[in-house]
């Protein structure tokens, strides 16, 4: 099995004369659950169809599992599940997952087998017979998370799996996603829900305008950059421009305002500060940059 | 089972569930009901002049009268069916975006259009011979009237229904769902009227009109297939106005049905070629 489960090289698309995908350069390793996020627009899905053979880049190279995008044998170890998709409704539960399965070259009895499995997986068994177009969209997008690993890919696309799901079903979603890490499967997560990426990966990328303008491990991400939230009363414009003469000011709003610190070490120099400036000090906590700020920042510092 | 096969029984499973196809069924069945009735009634209450001195002609003539002119709307139906049905065969799933689930599959593009082109032209090409064998039962039931190249009718009129299914497929690659099938339909209806511009072209001896309708005919060649299927059915010297009132003055050559043979091949490679190319 290959180290990097998917790999680009400047891979690009252009509409006209409209780029979608600037020069994309990834490195997922195998065996990781991997993080792809960007505001609307920064070009994820066209990067994911290209990934997958929907879209024909215009440039750049890539591979998936070690072999070349477009490389069809490589196609029955993958899984995906799309964002926007829509799947025959006229189906039951258990035919569009025998369909799937038929076209994955499954057999009768694997099929008879994994669509057991999936159903269960998903919560679905009771929902075997009913009709899709029966279905809710947390039920939809639930069979398609069962058909994207019916055939026990090495390699799964989630696209926004969670978008339409109510607490119950984002928690039974994370849950496949960590049984597919322990069973050494490479996920490839593509969701606006930062807090969902947050709690199931393990590495990230955070593109803009098709291009990867921060990358690594959400341990990485998140430790380089401590947050002092403070809340205090009478802090006039000046005891602020002394704060922002040596503390980056990450936000304020009224009484509140977020420091980012390089070095914890400096909260007690902070709030020394503010006391002896005549502010009253009422709330000091000192936390990780969250993904979610991690993520704002870095799509308001490349200037989305 | 192979993926071509396997799309191909989806495309087919799919179309006998949608109500489009059932509603075409309904109204075929309603049409041939009529039609039996129709004949049955005809045939009761006819009148055989007496200068006839074998009164079976004259029942065979105003039969195949009516034959043909049932053949004439069932060819129409098998047009509509196999339009209507194979419009967004690619174009809807493109823009629904039922292929996103179903590319990423370990099967090659090409697989998934000559399957539907399968299935699709499968279905169109059962309601031709079905329809068409339904008519020529009821006819000879009631009429008594029946030639065994009258089944070479039914084969064309499935021929008809393929050809249309998988130009109709090809076209639902590079057009919307609607443009696409009204694209068809206009070819049709340029194929029909350069039909009957033909025949006219026989009665007045016109070259320039013969040929204007064997560029037609060159353009889809479905009126030619019906033509043939007309004169199939054994009916033309019983009844001069078979097929409505340009049919039968001129019949397409052999060279017509390789040419449509060829139509749909062209239809096919042309279809998996854009498709294979189609961002999606």
């Amino acid at each position: 099995m290959p180290e990097l489960a998917v790999t680009t090289q400047q891979l690009r698309k252009v509409y006209g004369t409209t780029p979608a995908v600037a020069s994309l350069d990834l490195a997922v390793p195998t065996g990781e659950i991997f993080g792809f996020l960007g505001p609307n627009g920064a070009g994820k899905s066209t990067c994911v169809k290209m990934l997958l053979g929907l879209v024909f880049p215009t440039g750049g190279s890539g591979t998936l599992l070690g072999a070349p995008l477009g490389d069809h044998r490589i196609k029955a170890r993958i899984g995906f599940l799309p964002e926007q998709f829509r799947f025959h409704e006229w189906f039951t539960a258990r035919e569009f997952l025998d369909f799937h399965g038929q076209l994955y070259g499954m057999s009768g009895k694997q099929r008879k087998q994994r669509i057991a499995d999936v159903l269960a997986l998903v919560n679905l068994e009771r929902a075997a017979a009913q009709q899709l177009r029966t279905f809710s969209k947390g039920m939809l997008q639930r069979i398609g998370i069962a058909q994207a690993v019916l055939h026990d890919p090495e390699l799964v696309f989630l696209d926004e799996p969670t978008s339409a799901l109510d607490p119950i079903g984002r928690r039974l979603v994370r849950d496949i996603i960590r049984q597919l890490k322990s069973e050494k499967k490479t996920v490839f997560l593509n969701s606006h829900l930062l807090s969902e990426v947050e709690a199931v990966c393990d590495r990230v990328a955070i593109i803009q305008r098709g291009e990867v303008v921060r990358d690594g491990t959400l341990d990485e991400l998140l430790a380089a950059r401590r947050l002092l939230d403070v809340q205090a009363q009478g802090m006039s414009e000046d005891i602020l421009e002394r704060v922002k003469a040596r503390w980056e000011l990450a936000a304020h709003e009224g009484n509140r305002l977020t420091l980012a610190l390089t070095d914890p070490e400096d909260v007690p120099q902070i709030v020394s500060m503010l006391v002896t400036a005549g502010a009253a000090v009422h709330h000091v906590a000192l936390r990780h940059e969250s993904l979610e700020d991690l993520f704002v920042r870095t799509v308001d510092d490349t200037g989305a | 089972m192979l993926p071509i096969f396997v799309i191909a029984k989806i495309t087919l499973q799919e179309g006998v569930r949608k109500k489009a196809v059932l509603g075409g069924v309904l109204l075929a069945a309603a049409f041939v009901t009529l039609y039996g009735l129709g004949m049955y009634f005809v045939m009761r209450d006819l009148n055989v002049p007496e200068r006839f001195v074998n009164p079976d002609v004259f029942r065979d003539a105003v039969s195949g009268q009516l034959l043909a002119a049932a053949l004439n709307v069932a060819g129409m139906l098998t047009a509509l069916v196999a339009i209507f049905t194979s419009a967004g065969a690619i174009a809807t799933e493109v823009e629904q975006n039922t292929l996103h689930a179903i590319i990423p599959k370990p099967l090659m593009r090409w697989q998934v259009l000559v399957g539907k082109c399968c299935g699709l032209g499968a279905m169109s090409a059962a309601f031709a011979i079905a329809t068409t064998v339904a008519l020529l039962m009821l006819t000879w039931l009631f009429a008594g009237f029946f030639a065994w190249s009258a089944l070479q009718s039914a084969l064309l009129l499935g021929l008809l229904g393929v050809l249309l299914s998988c130009v109709t497929v090809c076209a639902s690659t590079l057009l919307s769902t609607l443009t696409a099938g009204v694209t068809v339909i206009m070819l049709y209806g340029l194929a029909m009227v350069g039909g009957m511009v033909e025949q006219l072209g026989v009665l007045l001896d016109n070259q320039v009109m013969q040929n204007i309708g064997i560029i037609a005919s060159l353009l889809l060649p479905s009126d030619a297939l019906w033509r043939m299927a007309a004169q199939r059915l054994n009916v033309q010297e019983l009844a001069i106005l078979a097929g409505g009132p340009f049919e039968g003055f001129s019949q397409p050559s052999l060279f017509m049905l390789a040419w449509a043979l060829l139509y749909i091949t062209f239809a096919v490679l042309l279809g998996v070629r854009v498709f294979a190319r189609k961002d999606l």
